[in-house]
Order: structure tokens, then C-alpha cells, then sequence
């Protein structure tokens, strides 16, 4: 069986693991029910409200106003689901539970309530704001299941820009990321990042004292190379090469992908998934940082996957690595769809 | 790898920060090299952590009014500048500041912002494998090190190798340009 169809009934298992309240209609194609659910969104909008949320298709600075730092540092566009009434945050979850896989939408609705325990425990003064509720909603362009349009969501550690046309879908350049990466929630230890640290980790075990003699690298990496206002930059890969890997560990390295390429919905990751199993003989990993991990915590090194048409950088923060991460997650060849627009 | 560099590498392991530093102690000095023949291009982002911005202040607003201003950004420029030693298969290089962008200051007093340097050296010709050296040595106490190279535009040139400092202060950059340089190309993308 190929290893996307694999990765897709990974997500797909996963994702019936998580049920949301939004069964998907199996009559109308991924697209048709995303451009309905945010025509929806805008449906329950004031006029003030909507002018803040839609912006136009080719607005740049607004497509590259995404920050991993919190919203009072940077602001976003778009409306927050703080400004939202009951039903305009009914209505934007169902946006995003739509356009997201189940599996995404369980790791953005982690990331939003890892910020909001960082608000509760933060003690009283001044600096920016945390919590759930300040993450932005935003539009460029309009629905359509023909012409393309882009939605971002984001605010502190998260950015999602995703721009759909037709019935392609495209999730770069988004970031992730979490302070704490470790929680407590309802009872439950949680990891919003789990599946990016625990896979990662696992590939690195799986490598033998030559591959990982290539894979890790002799210097530090202090932060992410290919962050925030790093679009349009390719650097030279390092790293071991996926040729130069196993069919298990290839498994498990486009297992690990899956974690960023599987946010979106199954129809749009599932293509992306097959372009990147396409491409992965010429994939590189490279770490760099501790390679020991205690089980249930995260990792504290930095890694970094580079194919022909993917960046993911995982980047622990210093001070506390295992609790603050940042990540990356790019396509040099389609950030913002540029490949689907330009068709 | 040169005995000057295995001395740089050395020189540099010296200074590598404690391994508990936090970001907000560090100045992260991302750098990000760009190869065209007969031509090297440097930009480096400079992003002072909260808790080292007064000692970068320090140096970049010297008449210490709280303002950063355009003569004081360009002598910034050519403070880092001479911080650095470029060279190019064991010659020293004399790169010049294109330009400098310094945000306001209380953006970077906050973290959010960062000033950027374009860097750039006319690389003399040579043969066909070339070695790039760039050390590093900005205000090497508070810093933390970033350099990459941008796979080049140009398809007559490959890099073959890059080996860095474990702090990444001192990095080397081995590559290969397969014809000989005649004129600057109009650029073919790969």
C-alpha cells in the first residue's frame, strides 16, 4: 500500500478518535462545504465587523501579517474570537473544523488552550496579553469553490494560511508552536506538539551510528532559520538523506510530515502527502541538540526536514526548551498557493 | 578543513553561551549568504533578546538619547562590518554595508523587530572549487550564531559542503562553480 494512502487512514483513524459535533455533508466535495461554512462565517458578520475580516485576494502585507509573538506585539488582521458574539465563534469553529483535518483541529484548539494556561498562571503587570480568545480570523479574497480566496487564522504561536482553489488546498506557510508544550487540561496531561517531538524522536532512534553520525549536526541551532518574515528563501539542505534511509525509516519520516501536512483537510493533505512521498528520496533530517528524551516529555532539540518542495523547522525555545516550541512549516515552491494561482 | 579555521573553530568554541541561556539573554545575529559569480551577498538579521537590549543599545545608540538615528544606524553597520572577516579561498575579502534597517527602538526593546544588514564583496576568480569563509565576531559575549547559504540561483554554481563552529561564530562554505566566470549571468532559477 502506498505510504500516503497509509499516512491519509492514519489521519482519518485519528481524526474518528476526536469527534467534533460538525459531520462533514459526503454529498458536496471538501471545498464546496469550506466555502460554505465561511460564507456562513461572514453571514453572521455586521457590516463593520465584515469589513475588518475580508481583505483583498492580493493584499501582500496582510497575507505576510503572521508572527509567532503574541497579538499586542503583533497585531493581526481580522477579527479575534474575542470580539465575536456566541454565534460568530460558532460560526468561525465551524470554518475551521471544516477547512482543518479532525486531528489539526484537536491540535489548534491545544495550542489556543496551552495559551489560555498561560494566561491563567501568568502573574498580574503589565506586557502582552495570552489567552484563547485573542487568535484572529481573517479572509482574502472571497469564498469560492472555483476562484481561489485564502484564510488565515493566528495569534500568539499559530499561524494558519490557507489558500484554496478549486479543490486544491494549501496549508503553507503556517506555524505552530506552544508555551506550555505541556499541560494539565481537564484532568488529561497535554501535548499539543506530541506527535512532532515523540515521531521525531523515534526516527532519530531508528537510525544506525552512521546515518545518525550525518543526521546530527555538530553546532547549535539557536532558533528557527526559515521563520516569520523568511518567505521566498531556500537554503541548502543538510542533514541525512532519505536516500540513504530505509523503507521503515522513510515510514517513519513521512509519518513525522504527516504531522504538519495532515493539519488540513484529508482531501488537500492527501495530495500534499503523495507530492512529499514523491520527492522524499531527495528529503533531508537533520538535528541538532540533546539526543536523549524522558518518555512523556519533549524533546529539547532543534530539527529541521528540507525536500524540493517542503521546510519544517522544529525549534524548542531556550530556557525551558521542552515547554516552549516553535515550528515552521513550508513549501519554497507554493507558500500562498503561488503555485495554484499562477496556473 | 585549514588550520586557520580549526584556530577559528577553536577560538570560537571559547565563547560558546551557557547551554541554559534563554533566547531573551541572547543578541541572535542570522545570517544568510547568497552566491552569485563573482559575487557574494550577505543579510544579516540582528534580534536583540529584552534582556541584552541595553548592551546592544550600548553600541548602536551611542549619543544614548533613546534614538537610533540614520548616522548612528550606518556607523552601527560598519561596527558589525568590521566584526566580521570574509575570505575567499584563504584571500581576505573587503565587503561593503548596501544598506541598513533599523526599526524603532521600542520594537526592539520588545523583541519584535530586528535590524537588518546587507552585506556585500566582489569575489576575485578563481578556480573551480572555492572556499568561503565568515567569522563572526559581533559582540560574541551576548551572541547567539545563524549562517546558512541560500541554494544558489545560479546553476553554474553547487555547494558542496558547509562546516560550521559549534556555536556557529565561524563557518565555512565549500563550493564549486563549473565554467569559468566570463560574465555576470542574467540568472537561471532552479
Amino acid at each position: 500500500m502506498k505510504r500516503w494512502i497509509r499516512s491519509a487512514l492514519w489521519l482519518l483513524a485519528t481524526s474518528l478518535l476526536f469527534p467534533v459535533s460538525l459531520a462533514a455533508d459526503a454529498t458536496s466535495s471538501a471545498t464546496q462545504r469550506v466555502t460554505e461554512a465561511a460564507k456562513g462565517f461572514l453571514a453572521t458578520l455586521d457590516e463593520t465587523q465584515r469589513r475588518a475580516v475580508v481583505y483583498s485576494f492580493d493584499d501582500a502585507n496582510q497575507r505576510a501579517r503572521w508572527s509567532n509573538l503574541p497579538v499586542g506585539m503583533v497585531p493581526r488582521g481580522g477579527i479575534s474570537l474575542e470580539q465575536m458574539n456566541a454565534a460568530q465563534r460558532a460560526a468561525a469553529m465551524k470554518l475551521l473544523s471544516t477547512v482543518l483535518s479532525r486531528h489539526g483541529f484537536e491540535k489548534i484548539q491545544q495550542i489556543l488552550q496551552g495559551d489560555e494556561v498561560l494566561r491563567l498562571n501568568r502573574r498580574s503587570g503589565g506586557g502582552p496579553r495570552f489567552g484563547k480568545e485573542l487568535y484572529y480570523l481573517s479572509l482574502l479574497g472571497a469564498p469560492s469553490d472555483k476562484t481561489p480566496w485564502m484564510l488565515q487564522f493566528g495569534g500568539h504561536h499559530l499561524a494558519l494560511n490557507i489558500t484554496l482553489a478549486g479543490e486544491r488546498g494549501v496549508l503553507t506557510p503556517t506555524l505552530t508552536g506552544a508555551q506550555p508544550a505541556i499541560y494539565t487540561f481537564e484532568g488529561k496531561t497535554v501535548r499539543p506538539l506530541k506527535g512532532e517531538s515523540d515521531k521525531a524522536f523515534a526516527l532519530l532512534s531508528a537510525l544506525d551510528a552512521t546515518q545518525k553520525k550525518q543526521a546530527i549536526l555538530d553546532y547549535r541551532v539557536a532558533n528557527l532559520v526559515l521563520g516569520p518574515g523568511e518567505d521566498g528563501k531556500t537554503i541548502e539542505p543538510e542533514g541525512l538523506k532519505a536516500s540513504a534511509m530505509s523503507p521503515p525509516q522513510r515510514a517513519l519520516l513521512l509519518d513525522l510530515i504527516a504531522e504538519w501536512a495532515g493539519i488540513v483537510h484529508e482531501s488537500a493533505a492527501a495530495p500534499r502527502l503523495a507530492e512529499i512521498e514523491a520527492n522524499l528520496e531527495n528529503t533531508w533530517f537533520a538535528w541538532s541538540g540533546p539526543t536523549s528524551v524522558e518518555p512523556g516529555d519533549n524533546i529539547t532539540a532543534y530539527y529541521r526536514i528540507q525536500g524540493p518542495t517542503l521546510v519544517i523547522e522544529y525549534a524548542p525555545q531556550p530556557g525551558d526548551p521542552a515547554m516552549h516550541v516553535h515550528t515552521m512549516y513550508r513549501d519554497p515552491t507554493n507558500d500562498y498557493g503561488r503555485k495554484l494561482i499562477s496556473r | 578543513m585549514t588550520r586557520a579555521l580549526a584556530l577559528v573553530l577553536t577560538m570560537a568554541l571559547c565563547s560558546v553561551q551557557p547551554a541554559g541561556a534563554h533566547t531573551l539573554d541572547e543578541y541572535v545575529q542570522a545570517t544568510l549568504i547568497s552566491l552569485e559569480p563573482g559575487r557574494v551577498n550577505l543579510s544579516v538579521r540582528l534580534t536583540p533578546g529584552t534582556e541584552v537590549f541595553d548592551a546592544v543599545m550600548k553600541v548602536v545608540d551611542t549619543d544614548a538619547d533613546g534614538v537610533i538615528s540614520v548616522e548612528e544606524s550606518r556607523r552601527y553597520a560598519d561596527r558589525v562590518l568590521g566584526d566580521l572577516r570574509l575570505s575567499i579561498d584563504g584571500r581576505r575579502l573587503t565587503p561593503s554595508v548596501v544598506s541598513v534597517s533599523v526599526p524603532p527602538t521600542e520594537r526592539l526593546r520588545e523583541g519584535m523587530d530586528a535590524i537588518r544588514i546587507e552585506l556585500t564583496a566582489h569575489l576575485p576568480e578563481g578556480g573551480e572549487r572555492r572556499r568561503l569563509v565568515l567569522e563572526n565576531h559581533h559582540l560574541s559575549g551576548i551572541s547567539a550564531y545563524l549562517v546558512n547559504c541560500l541554494v544558489p540561483r545560479d546553476s553554474r554554481l553547487e555547494v558542496q559542503a558547509q562546516h560550521r563552529s559549534s556555536n556557529q561564530a565561524a563557518y565555512q562554505l565549500d563550493y564549486v562553480q563549473n565554467r569559468p566566470l566570463l560574465e555576470p549571468s542574467t540568472g537561471s532559477s532552479r
